[in-house]
């Protein structure tokens, strides 16, 4: 182990036993049975809000705005920064060919996206975490299809046999993780894209099947409208 | 399908006058702690992750019933806390003082260092060098295929390395 390792250990350890941790069962007993996730989020949501897209570099033109779609990957080379810009609104160069999805049952909203291209993998990966204030959330995710290899085996090997399922006409395949989880996930393909629509905190397949009945691929007008506020602009993060 | 059939229409949750079950006080009691203070190092503030941690419980309190195994179930949904509150806010949250008081100045900003990373990275470096959990596990507690957890802990410990230098 290396000196920043020891280090790491040490300043880990030494503050989370400093935490004084303050027991408050009432608390939870007490709370409200239902928190909105605006109410949480302390904000009201402004479906007309305007965005500026600006790709630093040439292959971002080509995923600028990208669909969603999910799992967690790696971000070491971000190529395209969304930022929030009151009464500008920016085309990307190319507009991308990917197909942008969204929830569109009542109260799903979107309230994280990035993308990001990444040699690991590639090409260009993105994911957009879709939340309706329960506490089950959805996450979009779209990667190359030369990664999906390796994460099909992954969901094998968590999930078991696929079942099948349709999202917004499109054949795709349905895994879940088991009743403890509260995951499952669903991917299908187009072009050289994966996508994988992964629900966390669902109590039941069918669950998740009702919410995924509501996916649908949206105009790119309608796509920037429901971007969230803290749409990340990862290049930026990458520099700080 | 492994996941087992559930009502369609969730039961109503616990009264708010009633006493928590038994086994949700135990879960509560022994997990309270441990929860917090890794939901501390993600986040950067004990506040916060008290109020996360809690936010973790009425969700398990309310869907008591139907959860069949609450302890995976509750680091998840603490997890998932920490990583939006982390998109939430701000950089300058993020970087909160080192808790503790005796901590040097080199030890202030690898702590800085560690609460400016990606969220995945940190979480990754957190739980390999506070809980010295194996890869395989970390992925398993994230969610996520366990060949990316190696690259996330490399770039995560190259990113303090350069940030100390």
């Amino acid at each position: 182990m290396t000196r920043l390792e020891d280090r790491l250990t040490e300043v880990l350890t030494r503050t989370a036993d400093a935490v004084e941790v303050r027991p408050d069962i009432d608390r939870v007993r007490d709370q409200p049975a239902v928190v909105t996730l605006d109410a949480a989020l302390g904000r009201s949501r402004r479906p007309d809000r305007r965005w500026t897209v600006v790709a630093t570099g040439a292959a971002a033109a080509s995923v600028a705005i990208g669909a969603l779609l999910v799992t967690r990957t790696d971000r070491s080379q971000p190529v395209d920064v969304v930022t929030p810009s009151a009464g500008q609104a920016t085309a990307p160069a190319d507009a991308t060919v990917v197909p942008r999805f969204l929830v569109t049952a009542p109260g799903w909203e979107v309230t994280w996206m990035e993308e990001n291209s990444d040699e690991e993998f590639g090409g260009h990966v993105g994911e957009a975490t879709i939340q309706d204030g329960s506490g089950r959330s959805i996450a979009l995710n779209w990667y190359p299809a030369s990664h999906f290899e390796g994460r099909v085996d992954d969901l094998l090997e968590r999930a078991g046999p696929a079942t099948g399922i349709t999202i917004d006409g499109r054949d795709a395949q349905l895994f879940d993780y088991g009743a403890s989880s509260g995951i499952v996930a669903a991917w299908w393909s187009e072009g050289d894209t994966v996508f994988e629509l992964r629900g966390d905190n669902f109590t039941t397949t069918d669950d998740f099947r009702a919410v995924a009945a509501t996916v649908e691929d949206v105009d790119r007008a309608t796509w920037l409208a429901a971007l969230p506020e803290e749409a990340v602009a990862a290049a930026r993060r990458g520099s700080r | 399908m492994t996941i087992a059939p559930g009502p369609r229409v969730p039961p109503p949750p616990p009264a708010a006058s009633a006493a928590p079950p038994d086994d949700f006080v135990a879960l509560y009691t022994r997990e309270l702690g441990p929860q917090v203070r890794r939901a501390t190092l993600l986040v950067g503030s004990p506040d916060t992750a008290h109020d996360l941690v809690h936010d973790a419980f009425v969700e398990i309190y309310r869907r008591w019933d139907e959860i069949d195994d609450p302890g995976p179930y509750l680091g998840r949904a603490v997890l998932n806390r920490c990583r939006d509150h982390g998109r939430r806010a701000g950089t300058t949250e993020r970087r909160l003082p080192l808790l503790v008081e005796r901590g040097s100045p080199e030890d202030e900003c690898l702590w800085d260092a560690l609460q400016a990373l990606p969220f995945n990275h940190r979480a990754a470096l957190v739980l390999r060098f506070y809980h010295q959990l194996p890869e395989r596990d970390i992925a398993r507690v994230l969610g996520c295929r366990p060949g990316s957890v190696g690259p996330w802990i490399q770039r995560g410990l190259r990113r303090l390395r350069k940030d100390l230098s």
